[in-house]
């Protein structure tokens, strides 16, 4: 009878023991998955299509300054990646020559086309503010994936930057419209 | 600090001082221009500064500007004509900000601000905190800057992460947005990326 009850209280307590285990393990994979979600995780992956531990590695020299990959190549079988880059420091540049990073050999080198590229059309863009048929107040640009987009934000509608939205800039994209301005405000009280 | 020169000395004491990291005390800042670099005072003519220039200039005091300091040093904005002028890093928050594009066609509706990332999983709206012009938080879908869709088009909103400022009126972004946000004409965003 005794035995039995040391017993029992044994299976109590392995059962406790259990379940606070599980319980546990649950909450950890739970913090896993919200974690994962974070930004931090999202931006370590900037370049789903590299290497985790690349992407990682560019994810460190980001501290310093950021910069764009407009491009690579991988060579799968000698393990190397060149990376074609904007907006990088040369400091950056010269930490990611022939640099092993896991198994792979990454080297950084300057992406002039696109630089001179990107050059040429924010000088066209620069021709056109001061151009008053196009109404351009501003504009914007993302830059990366081999691609150029520009926004545009007019003072008013004209033929000319309709033109510009329609057929875009030596190949790029043009989206936007007119600027937004605040409604009048009463006046702030001086401080 | 410069700019109005001794004719406007007496109009100075309608300018305000900045203090907080989001300059909302200025509203709509109405004009930039270049200068020297270092904070050493701007010359030439002043432009107009537009939504796009005025999310710029607070990315750069509120945000993590100074691997840009080089371009924004020699940056320099007023709040209106007659008030001193600004160097857009005089002083750096390094907050994590980032520039908000804000568009509806049927509205006509094309608009910038900037979006502080206050942590967590960015496509909560909530874990960001918009601002621009005098308001320093706005409700996304409840204020004209960040207006509610209509029934023929939600409001867009793209979160931007700033990759490079070549020049005080602009700036360029990455090619993929940290996380975009539809706004329905109740005034509900719903995060369409990433997914």
């Amino acid at each position: 009878m005794c035995e039995w009850i040391i017993n029992r209280k044994v299976l109590i307590g392995l059962a406790i023991i259990t379940t606070v285990i599980i319980i546990s393990v649950i909450l950890t994979l739970n913090s896993v998955e919200q974690a994962s979600n974070k930004k931090e995780e999202y931006v370590m992956m900037r370049y789903p299509e590299l290497p985790r531990v690349v992407n990682t590695e560019l994810d460190q020299l980001y501290l310093k300054k950021s910069f764009t990959v407009n491009r690579w190549e991988i060579d799968e079988s000698q393990k190397n990646i060149t990376l074609y880059v904007i907006f990088m420091t040369a400091a950056q540049i010269d930490e990611l020559q022939n640099k092993q990073v896991g198994e792979w050999t990454v080297t950084a080198v300057p992406d002039t086309e696109m630089m001179k590229e990107i050059e040429i059309v924010r000088a066209e863009m620069s021709q056109l503010e001061k151009d008053p048929e196009m109404q351009l107040a501003t504009y914007s640009m993302a830059i990366g994936n081999g691609q150029i987009k520009i926004f545009v934000y007019l003072y008013n509608y004209t033929p000319a930057n309709q033109e510009l939205l329609k057929n875009g800039l030596r190949g790029w994209n043009v989206d936007g419209g007119p600027v937004s301005t605040p409604p009048p405000s009463p006046t702030v009280p001086v401080r | 600090m410069g700019g109005g020169g001794w004719s406007n000395w007496g109009n100075w004491i309608d300018c305000h001082v900045p203090s907080s990291p989001y300059l909302e005390a200025f509203g709509q800042i109405m004009s930039y221009r270049g200068g020297l670099s270092d904070c050493e005072g701007g010359s030439g003519s002043w432009n107009s500064a537009v939504c796009l220039q005025n999310a710029v200039m607070r990315f750069a005091r509120a945000g993590r500007s100074s691997q840009f300091s080089n371009v924004l040093s020699a940056c320099y904005w007023r709040e209106k004509y007659g008030c001193p002028e600004h160097c857009y890093v005089e002083e750096i928050f390094d907050l994590d900000v980032y520039i908000g594009r804000v568009t509806n066609h049927q509205l006509s509706w094309f608009h910038a601000v900037c979006a502080q990332y206050l942590g967590g999983d960015v496509r909560i709206i909530t874990n960001w905190r918009f601002f621009q012009y005098d308001n320093s938080n706005i409700p996304p879908g409840s204020n004209y800057q960040i207006p509610a869709g209509v029934t023929a088009e939600k409001t867009i909103l793209e979160i931007l992460e700033v990759r490079d400022i070549p020049d005080c009126g602009h700036y360029i972004e990455t090619p993929t947005p940290t996380a975009v946000y539809e706004i329905d004409q109740q005034g509900n965003p719903r995060c369409t990326y990433p997914p």
